[in-house]
């Protein structure tokens, strides 16, 4: 039986190779003509799977409701032309590596005019070299990472950076006196280490103690060996680096353990996610925001409303600071009045994003030299499962 | 400090008990089919999202879940008998492994369509209720873990050395064409075996589940850990795997805490590699495959 | 005079390769081309210790690894020039195979998978740690490309673009695959599928096995290290998250598919692989398990890959190349 039956099989199998090994040469693959410049392409990245597939799904949303409005409202206005935005999407999964991959897919692939992205830091540092060398202007959302625009002329970022968002933090904990003895948990990227050493600093230097440091890797579940170690040395409070999926579990496994610790954070739990995944561990946590809707921003009411509508989820920063980014590269297009992958184009475009004095969802946007924005963060307490602003 | 050891101990003994379950089962179709299942940590994965389909389906209600759980993946270790290891059955071990492994590869790269990325809570409640005493902390899920693993692996053992299934199945580990010649039905066997190992690890995922996260690739460390403990034990040797297992979960505990918890991981690496340098078959190698 | 086809063949396919870039505009197919020709590297040289020698290597993607972290490493650290830093990248990673060649010498089977795929894993986990040393997760960035070849003051190659990165590769893989295939015409070769088939035996006719499967672990080594080495100075950058099971898996279908212990298996199983997922763009959530499901079917269906069939449909061709009959 096995004999026959068998080779059946694999003369089927042999035909079915052969026609791929044919369809790939007479497949036509793209030629790598030049494509028109008929459209302003805009490329977008970010973890749409992994632990942050949820934030990276929210950057997407407020990406593609940008490019949305702009469109249904005609384009954008270059050299007396109105041109429709071409959205392109790329998965990076939260790895550099292939962060590095989509960023060569979007520029030589799709030959994007500009891009949008990343979400972590540790992407945003790997693409900004490639970013750099490709001469292409990048608006950076998320990343806080202070490397990724520093050095960097063709990468912005419209979101505070990490020092300027983590000295906020600390001198707002240090300076309510409550707390002097802390241990610090990390997540064991750029994001955590860098975070956890400019807030040690900053605490130190008011005369705080720093009883431990202790790191955990991204997609870790179990944190239970780093929380034991934690509540032998008994703080006052801990400040955590992570995002939403670990943070929620080391908040739950803490209050397991009986840890009554008050703890800290940074921007990467300002989510109703993380909220949702942490349950009641998550009340009393003190973090950044970037974004919160804001009765003294009208727009960001309304970006909440209309974000909500067209994506079926709750508007949170991810989504807005990726909306206001897409509006931010509109004016500089406005502003260069040029569009093309050609050297001239491309260096109009990031001498006009220096330019840009943007009023958005997030307040009022413009960049320094180093193409850092200058934003604000507020400080914000979950109480009855909800983030209210108690700062700056 | 004792508190601290004795935490982290503790925190490890719970561990431990997962290993061991996941272990048994491949350590069963070693030793008595003399196969190698790469694709045993996606059971324990589909028996964890199992338990959280069946406990959301029943409004909360984790016995049912966990039963159910166990005879579904059971049902799946059927399969991957009929489908995998079938064909290959009698050709060592080369040819299991790389198709146990191109299952698992597919198996979670398709939970992952399924199931999305994001990882998943399963909210029993008792991971909220925490016992402590003398400064140790056990939460009820993680009591539940031990005692539901130790009743396991009892009734395992009574089944094997008790019932005529048992003992045919040790007749098979002992000598496979012997059995078949005293009437033994190798096919049968070969199914039985595979079920129960898919019940155990499904058991394992429904236990952690509500503790840690549920995620597609969870089967991967898990299987990883297994092997070790398998190897560690003895291929075959059910009280190995069991002794192993949880020496394993506290070596790894133990060492994370007081050593470096970063490379967590590792030490079951280590431990492997120190013990197969000093022993290239094993703490009881080939010679001595025992069931029971 | 009449050249044998075979060899008429063979040219006109060098001639081919060497054309290439010129009709190709594209940047992107260029790009493709030259990670399937990485693959290539890859899949061949974990083919010596899986196809030939028949024992499973499930830690290959540290190889890759070392090479690559190496290189980058003494470019950046310590100043030494790509050129040097290659082949020296390659040595690096053969000392890390025999380390790990050593105590699997009396492994067999399964213990030996789970070993291999033990020291892939410390390796990962030690990149990701040592932070001064590889910087963590974060990876290694702006590592340099080759220096431009400049003779009498003129540069002949620069490695701006990626043509010239693709004769530098074209040249890593002629040589490192005309190597391989030199060794496994010759006797030693011979003995890699005698340790396969029957390692006793081999032992008792006085085949010294350790020496062979040693050698063998860092021949394997280096190809692959000069891979990641070349990769590194390709991307230009280097993180841990290249270097998973993940990536060992994707060259372990290169190779069961596309033919174990085959000299053109790994190589066919290299290009199908790193260009399927362009074309099958549509279906990329699918890839993973696609290859999953391939790595299976192949196992059981037809052990001997493509190439394998391939081989038994045109008989003059399978007189170099061996099927696996047995496997341990």
């Amino acid at each position: 039986m096995k004999g026959g039956w068998v080779s059946m099989l694999k003369i089927q199998k042999c035909v079915g190779f052969f026609a791929i090994f044919f369809l790939m040469i007479i497949l036509p693959f793209p030629t790598g003509a030049q494509v028109k410049d008929d459209a302003v392409r805009i490329g977008l990245h970010g973890p749409f799977t992994g632990p942050v597939a949820y934030s990276g799904e929210l950057m997407k949303k407020g990406f593609l409701l940008a490019v949305e409005e702009i469109n249904t409202a005609g384009g954008i206005k270059i050299a007396g032309r109105m041109l429709k935005i071409k959205p392109f999407a790329e998965d990076d999964r939260g790895a550099p590596a292939e962060g590095v991959a989509v960023t060569e897919k979007l520029i030589t692939r799709d030959q994007v005019h500009a891009m949008v992205g990343p979400f972590n830091s540790s992407v945003g540092l790997a693409v900004a070299e490639l970013t750099d060398r490709y001469k292409v202007v990048r608006v950076v959302p998320i990343a806080v990472a202070d490397a990724i625009t520093t050095g960097h002329p063709w990468v912005f970022r419209n979101c505070p950076n990490q020092t300027m968002q983590t000295v906020q933090n600390a001198e707002y904990v240090m300076k309510q006196g409550k707390w002097k003895k802390f241990a610090l948990l990390l997540e064991n990227t750029d994001y955590g280490r860098g975070g956890g050493e400019t807030w040690s600093k900053v605490v130190k230097g008011k005369g705080a103690e720093v009883l431990a440091m202790e790191y955990f890797n991204l997609g870790d579940t179990d944190f239970s060996t780093q929380l034991t170690k934690i509540k032998a040395k008994d703080p006052d409070g801990i400040f955590l680096v992570g995002l939403i999926t670990e943070g929620a579990q080391i908040l739950r496994q803490a209050r397991q353990l009986g840890m009554k610790q008050q703890f800290f954070g940074l921007g990467g739990f300002a989510s109703d996610k993380f909220i949702q995944l942490a349950g009641p561990a998550a009340e009393g946590l003190i973090n950044n925001s970037y974004w919160e809707p804001n009765p003294k921003i009208p727009k960001s009411i309304a970006f909440k409303e209309n974000f909500e509508k067209f994506s079926k989820m709750e508007a949170e920063m991810f989504s807005a600071a990726t909306y206001d980014a897409v509006y931010i590269l509109k004016e500089a297009f406005e502003k260069a009045g040029a569009l093309g992958t050609d050297a001239e184009s491309k260096e109009a475009l990031r001498k006009a994003m220096h330019k840009v004095d943007y009023v958005g969802v997030q307040g009022r946007t413009t960049f320094d030299s180093e193409g850092q924005a200058t934003l604000h963060v507020y400080i914000v307490q979950v109480k009855d499962g909800k983030r209210q602003i108690i700062g700056p | 400090m004792i508190t601290e050891v004795a935490q982290q101990a503790l925190n490890g003994l719970v561990m431990g008990g997962v290993y061991a379950l996941i272990a048994l089962g491949l350590t069963l179709i070693f030793g008595i089919l003399d196969q190698v299942n790469f694709a045993h940590g996606e059971l324990y994965m589909i028996g964890a999202y199992a338990t959280l389909y069946f406990f959301e389906f029943s409004g909360g209600n984790y016995t049912f879940a966990l039963i159910f759980a166990m005879v579904a993946v059971a049902f799946l270790g059927l399969f991957y008998e009929w489908l995998l290891f079938r064909p290959l059955r009698g050709m060592g071990h080369f040819p299991a492994i790389i198709s146990s492994l191109g299952a698992s590869i597919f198996l979670w790269n398709l939970a992952l369509l399924v199931f999305g990325s994001t990882p998943r809570q399963m909210r029993t409640g008792l991971s909220e209720i925490t016992l402590s005493f003398l400064g140790i902390s056990l939460t009820v899920q993680r009591l539940l873990v031990l005692l539901i693993t130790l009743g396991l692996i009892i009734g395992l053992y009574l089944m094997i050395m008790k019932t005529r299934m048992g003992k045919a199945m040790r007749a098979t580990a002992q000598d496979p064409e012997v059995a078949a010649l005293l009437g033994i039905n190798i096919n049968r066997i070969a199914e039985v075996t595979f079920m129960i190992g898919g019940a155990l690890a499904a058991a394992a995922g429904a236990l952690i589940g509500p503790i840690f996260l549920i995620y597609p690739a969870m089967g991967l460390t898990a299987c990883l850990k297994a092997f070790v403990v398998v190897i560690l034990g003895g291929l075959g040797n059910v009280p190995g795997a069991v002794i192993a297992g949880f020496a394993l979960g506290v070596i790894e505990s133990l060492g994370a805490g007081f050593i470096s918890s970063a490379y967590k991981d590792v030490f079951a690496f280590l431990v492997l590699i120190l013990v197969l340098w000093a022993r290239p078959e094993g703490i009881l190698g080939k010679t001595a495959k025992k069931i029971g | 005079m009449r050249l044998p086809l075979k060899i008429l063949v063979n040219l006109l396919i060098l001639v081919g390769l060497i054309y290439l870039p010129w009709t190709i505009k594209n940047p992107y197919f260029l790009h493709i081309i030259i990670v399937s020709g990485i693959f290539v590297l890859l899949a061949s040289s974990l083919n010596l210790i899986t196809g030939y020698t028949g024992r499973l290597n499930l830690g290959h993607a540290a190889f890759y690894g070392i090479g690559a972290y190496s290189s980058t490493l003494l470019v950046m650290r310590l100043g030494i020039s790509v050129w040097l830093a290659m082949p020296m990248a390659g040595l690096i990673t053969v000392f890390f195979g025999v380390l790990i060649g050593i105590p699997c010498l009396k492994l067999k089977g399964s213990y030996l998978a789970i070993t291999t795929l033990a020291f892939g894993e410390i390796t990962r986990l030690a990149m990701i740690n040592l932070v001064p040393l590889t910087n963590g997760p974060l990876g290694i960035r702006g590592i340099p490309g080759p220096p431009p070849i400049i003779f009498w003051n003129s540069t002949l190659v620069s490695f701006e673009s990626k043509t010239s990165y693709y004769y530098l590769l074209l040249a890593l893989c002629l040589v490192c695959l005309l190597i391989v295939r030199r060794l496994l015409n010759s006797q030693i070769g011979k003995t890699f599928l005698a340790i396969r088939e029957d390692e006793v035996r081999a032992g008792t006719v006085g085949i010294d096995t350790t020496q062979i499967k040693i050698m063998n672990f860092a021949l394997a080594a280096f190809f692959a290290g000069i891979a990641g080495s070349f990769y590194a100075h390709y991307v230009r950058f280097v993180s841990p998250d290249s270097f998973t099971l993940n990536e060992t898996f994707t060259i372990l279908t290169m190779v069961v598919v596309g033919g174990l212990g085959t000299f053109y298996g790994p190589i066919a199983g290299g290009v199908i692989f790193t260009f399927l997922p362009e074309f099958l763009r549509a279906i990329a959530e699918y890839r993973m398990m696609i290859y999953g499901l391939m790595m299976s079917v192949a196992i059981i269906f037809m052990p001997e890959g493509i190439v394998g069939i391939l081989q038994s449909w045109i008989p003059w061709r399978s007189q170099k190349d061996s099927k696996p009959e047995s496997t341990q």
